[in-house]
């Protein structure tokens, strides 16, 4: 390559970026640096089964207004979203080949995404410091 | 946009599809499956801190045969993916990536995934 004989890039600066991701080995570390909780949160859940599935609201409050619990909670829900956005984003990226159509789908994903875990983790709060 | 006409390799259409290759579309479609059904664990945290009437819309709706179905879908879906991703983490660091090994993880996956979600409805039902 000519081009690169006349460049004061490094080789690395050059690749940089050019995936279809924008973005190199990040991605991959951080969607499973957010599923690992997700396997002792998913047991802890298992064992308070009978709070999660209760159809006393009341009852389901009290255990939400408990810290290890609440904490249980806001954790699942920061990886889980957070794991979901970058999942989803890895299926548009690999189905959508049209650059417009695949900036606005990986938009539409991080916002929703946003949004659903912010309005969970508010609502967790909510319950847990008692505005209810 | 101009759209490049370039051929496909052979993919999808002209392959039987092979053990190892279900379980992989599997994955993607049960990380699709939750993440829609993120949706619903908003809804009911939000019936939770809204009222008594939202709370009992939702338990009632999660009690109907569409609610169960659903239920048990995404259970399902989410042992199947989380036992599929200790699979996926373990290829990661790299064992297991033989054939002979791929099937039989799979396998003791596919099974694992059938009795620990069965167990789990007994419990919640
Ligand atoms: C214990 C829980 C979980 C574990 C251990 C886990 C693990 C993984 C791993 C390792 C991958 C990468 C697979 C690959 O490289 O192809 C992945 C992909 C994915 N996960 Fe999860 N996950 C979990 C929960 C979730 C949840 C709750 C959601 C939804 C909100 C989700 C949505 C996805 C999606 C959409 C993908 C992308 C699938 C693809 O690219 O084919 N996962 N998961």
């Amino acid at each position: 390559m000519t081009e690169k004989t006349h460049s004061f890039r490094t080789d690395l600066n050059r690749a940089r970026g050019i995936g279809s991701a924008k973005d190199g080995v990040g991605h991959w570390s951080k969607l499973r640096i957010a599923a690992i909780p997700m396997v002792p949160l998913f047991i802890y859940f298992l064992t308070q089964i009978d709070h999660l599935t209760t159809r006393n609201r009341a009852a389901f409050v009290e255990w939400l207004q408990e810290p290890v619990p609440a904490i249980a909670v806001i954790l699942f829900i920061v990886c889980a979203f957070f794991h979901g956005s970058l999942g989803v984003e890895e299926i548009i990226i690999d189905y959508v080949p049209n650059e417009k159509y695949k900036i606005i789908s990986l938009i539409v994903n991080k916002m929703f995404f946003l949004g659903l875990g912010f309005a969970s983790i508010y609502a967790v709060l909510a319950i847990s410091f008692g505005k209810i | 946009m101009s759209k490049i006409d370039r051929p496909l390799s052979p993919h999808v259409e002209i392959y039987k599809w092979p053990f190892p290759a279900i379980l992989s579309i599997s994955h993607r479609a049960t990380g699709a499956g939750l993440a829609l059904g993120a949706i619903l664990v908003t809804v009911w945290l939000f019936a939770a801190l809204s009222g008594d009437d939202a709370f009992a819309l939702v338990q009632r709706f999660r009690e109907s045969i569409i609610g169960r179905l659903m239920l048990f879908g995404w259970l399902f879906a989410f042992v199947y993916h989380l036992l599929n991703g200790v699979r996926h983490m373990r290829w990661d660091a790299g064992y297991g990536f033989d054939l002979k090994s791929t099937y039989r993880s799979g396998w003791i996956m596919v099974c694992g995934t059938v009795i620990i979600s069965v167990l789990t409805w007994i419990i919640v039902r």
